[in-house]
């Protein structure tokens, strides 16, 4: 059987003609109808994401320390100290605020992956902020998860400048819908993060190759500080990325959800994080809209129990969009 | 569309319909005023009699005074411990009758007597009750029993007015006006020698010159509205109701009454009759107030809708109803942000600070209110960042930037007082908690998304908080939700619609644009 879409409703403007997922469309349609509310705290919460992802065998980031209060800040030094490099975040924190990526430590204080060094001091009051709430979702009381700094796979070093490019991919009942590749920029200073100005890079979900990029909502062919093209690039281990998302729809138990995954250069693919509201910005990296892929998905009477069957059905609606897509040349 | 769509249409249906009954009921049954609240003017008229018995059947008649032109009748009350009491209209006017069967020693009964002003441009045109041949009559067959030497002197003034005009009312003017300005020609009318009543009282000396004219007039007595008075005096005035109108003369200067003038008395009724028992004073006072058209509609929902009138929130106290006039504004401020965001995709820093802030404005006035924000803003921004290299912690950081913000508004105060503009009370409803808040924020976006993104934020607040504070400052607005606090109702509907509206905002058509444009 071969997939085709046609638009559910008669498109209203230029954007719906595009298949574009507007914010409100998102929230009522995708949010609040697909991922039940008692869920949400399970993603929100990278440290019970974490052990989510360890009780169904995805693989995800080393825990090496968990700070509760104030008082587990001397155990943590000791353990930084030890570990060199590390990844200080909030654990209810969201869009990659309060994340503190350290390439170094030593007794007076970690160093950043610009060069720049914080004393353990400035540690602390980094510390100090995430366990006050000033990053966490809705404010209130946070935790803070220190983990293992994962490499990026070799693969990455012409596209990406310090930091760790990550793969973002809407999963939509299990199905990957959407895939988009974030890297780091001088600019953004080590972070993946589109809105902080790394540059997105929509991916082929046939092929793991990327097709088109954006930084700062804008296109660009070549990246700003490599100046190597943006379009083209392979993406390691994609056919693993993808089951590796696919497989989380078996264990999470929300309809829509963003996944965020590291390709690591020993371990593969490792889940980062998720999301429960996974932001649109990834409809610009693609220059395409996430409609179609959601209504196909939507429109299907089952789904697949098995993750790499599903992974097959994602190329296939890839296929079928891409087809719809160009149906006017 | 999904039963969830459905049953929001619902939903909002039934609270639109219920919403909109209630107002309408209200408007059209209730008369509660739909737009602009006008205060309009009540004139209260107390007449103050006290007699004195000596234990016979007393009755005593008192002449009530009548709505004055463009004025009406709301409420009209007799107190008279001890006696029967009735109202009756006549000829001549209503009377209060109160009647007892002894009276003994001394007793005060009064009547008081409201008009509203109906601002109705048409004055309600007296019934002609068919006294006025009778008067006509009257006063011509007493007119020719008089001397021909003695006539002469009416048909002079009657003449020389009826030269000068053209119809009735003009007639009377001019006569009005011969007989008050020639006192020689007063005086001859005067001295005409005839049974009944004197003459030479001006106002039933124009009447009578009028009515053998054979225009209906007659002598009325009354009070002038224009001041509050303890003892008001009754005046006289000669009531002409020709084909052509009807005017009020003041037989004194002979000009065209225009003042308002609540007729007490016609012809020649007495203003009190006493029987049985001795009449020690009467007192007439005055008063002008105004009241709001909602009062007036209260007046006539306790009748007609007691519930929904006792549970109006104008029952509140005076202050009270000052909080809620600003509290029903909340929602509605709140709603405009709400579409905002929805339909244009406007970001803030939080919910529900822009409405705050509108609020706030709502004090200030736009240009104080903006300049403060802004003001405000800047100044704890350049400060927190003082706090931010002392590395405190959450909480005791925010308190520091609290103490900051109050200590700027302090300032202001301050500052404003010494240079004679007085900021004080306005700037005590500025939010200073939620200001700290968005200098926190604010700082924090600053440092984790660069200060375009925290700009952007700011901007929209103030977009919005400016939005927010336009649509509540419309005095329609202001109207309607607290006269009619079922409007909060539409509100929740149009929030319902709002919140099901899955299309795109305007700010998406600019950030997707690259899409469209895509193949």
């Amino acid at each position: 059987m071969t997939l085709s879409y046609e638009p559910a409703s008669r498109p209203m403007n230029r954007l719906a003609r595009a298949g574009v997922l507007g914010m409100n469309a998102r929230n009522l349609d995708l949010i609040a109808a697909w991922n039940p509310r008692k869920s949400l705290p399970m993603v929100d919460d990278k440290i019970t994401t974490k052990d989510l992802a360890d009780g169904a065998g995805i693989p995800a980031p080393e825990r090496l320390a968990i700070i509760e209060h104030h008082g587990d800040f001397a155990p943590f030094r000791k353990i930084a100290e030890e570990a060199g490099e590390l990844v200080i975040k909030p654990a209810r924190g969201s869009q990659g605020g309060g994340i503190f990526v350290a390439t170094g430590a030593g007794p007076t204080g970690l160093q950043k992956p610009s060069g720049q060094l914080v004393d353990w001091d400035g540690v602390r009051f980094h510390v100090a902020n995430i366990l006050a709430g000033m990053y966490s979702l809705g404010g209130g009381r946070d935790r803070v998860l220190v983990e293992e700094l994962l490499k990026p796979h070799p693969a990455f070093e012409d596209v990406s400048l310090g930091g760790v490019p990550d793969v973002r991919v809407i999963v939509f009942r299990g199905i990957p819908a959407m895939a988009m590749l974030r890297l780091p920029t001088a600019r953004s200073d080590g972070a993946a993060n589109l809105h902080k100005g790394g540059v997105g890079a929509g991916v082929d979900l046939r092929t793991g190759e990327t097709n088109h990029a954006v930084m700062w909502d804008r296109p660009i062919e070549r990246h700003p500080d490599l100046q190597t093209p943006l379009r083209g690039f392979r993406v390691p281990m994609w056919e693993d990325s993808l089951l590796l998302s696919a497989r989380l729809g078996d264990s999470v138990p929300l309809g829509y959800l963003g996944v965020d995954i590291v390709v690591d250069e020993q371990r593969g693919p490792v889940l980062l994080e998720m999301n429960a509201r996974p932001g649109l910005a990834l409809q610009i990296a693609n220059a395409a809209g996430l409609r179609p892929s959601l209504e196909i998905i939507e429109g299907l009477d089952s789904i697949p129990e098995d993750p790499a069957r599903r992974v097959e059905l994602a190329k296939e609606i890839e296929e079928a969009v891409v087809r719809w897509r160009n149906r006017g040349n | 569309m999904t039963s969830r769509s459905i049953q929001a249409l619902v939903i909002v249906a039934a609270l639109a319909i219920a919403g909109l009954a209630i107002m309408a009921y209200k408007t059209t049954v209730l008369g509660y005023p739909l737009l602009q609240e006008q205060r309009s003017e009540v004139w209260t008229v107390e007449i103050r009699a006290t007699v004195e018995g000596r234990g016979d059947p007393t009755q005593i008649t008192l002449a009530l005074p009548d709505a004055p032109d463009g004025f009406s009748l709301v409420d009209r009350e007799v107190i008279a411990p001890g006696f029967g009491e009735r109202v009756e209209s006549g000829p001549h006017g209503s009377v209060a009758i109160m009647e007892r069967r002894a009276l003994d020693g001394m007793e005060t009964v009064f009547t008081l007597s409201r008009f509203y002003r109906v601002d109705s441009d048409a004055p309600e045109t007296t019934e002609k009750d068919g006294s006025g041949t009778d008067r006509i009559e009257a006063a011509q067959a007493r007119f020719a029993k008089a001397g021909e030497d003695r006539q002469e002197a009416v048909n002079d003034v009657i003449d020389r007015a009826r030269e000068r005009s053209i119809d009735q009312v003009g007639l009377s003017r001019e006569a009005a006006g011969i007989l008050a300005g020639d006192s020689g020609l007063a005086v001859a009318v005067a001295e005409i020698d005839l049974e009944g009543p004197d003459l030479s009282e001006p106002a039933r000396r124009l009447a009578f010159v009028l009515n053998v004219a054979g225009i209906d007039a007659r002598r009325i007595t009354g009070y002038d509205l224009a001041f509050d008075r303890r003892r008001a005096g009754s005046n006289t005035w000669v009531e002409v109701s020709a084909e052509d109108g009807r005017i009020l003369l003041d037989p004194s200067t002979g000009l065209v009454e225009d003042r308002v003038i609540s007729r007490l008395t016609r012809d020649d009724a007495p203003e009190i009759s006493v029987e049985g028992a001795r009449l020690d004073s009467r007192v007439t006072s005055t008063k002008r107030s105004y009241t709001s058209e909602i009062d007036r509609a209260l007046w006539r929902g306790e009748s007609d809708a007691p519930l929904l009138t006792r549970f109006s929130p104008t029952i509140l106290s005076v202050d009270a109803q000052l909080v809620f006039q600003v509290l029903m504004l909340l929602p509605v401020g709140a709603l405009a942000i709400a579409a905002l965001r929805q339909l244009i995709g406007i970001r803030t820093f939080g919910t529900f600070m822009p409405v705050l802030i509108a609020l706030a404005f709502r004090e200030t006035q736009l240009p104080l209110g903006i300049t403060l924000f802004v003001g405000v803003v800047i100044i704890g921004l350049v400060l927190r960042s003082f706090f931010n290299v002392l590395h405190l912690t959450l909480v005791p950081r925010l308190t520091a930037v609290l103490s900051i913000v109050t200590l700027i508004m302090l300032a202001l105060a301050v500052f404003g007082a010494a240079n004679d503009v007085r900021l004080g009370l306005s700037l005590s409803l500025f939010p200073i908690v939620i200001l700290t808040m968005t200098i926190e924020s604010m700082s924090l976006i600053w440092d984790e998304y660069g200060p375009k993104e925290a700009l952007t934020r700011a901007g929209g607040s103030l977009i919005s908080a400016i939005v927010g504070y336009l649509v509540i400052s419309i005095p329609v607005v202001q109207h309607l939700v607290f006269v009619f606090p079922e409007v909060l109702l539409l509100v929740i509907a149009a929030a319902i619609l709002l919140g099901r509206y899955n299309g795109f905002t305007l700010y998406e058509f600019l950030r997707f644009r690259m899409i469209r444009r895509a193949p």
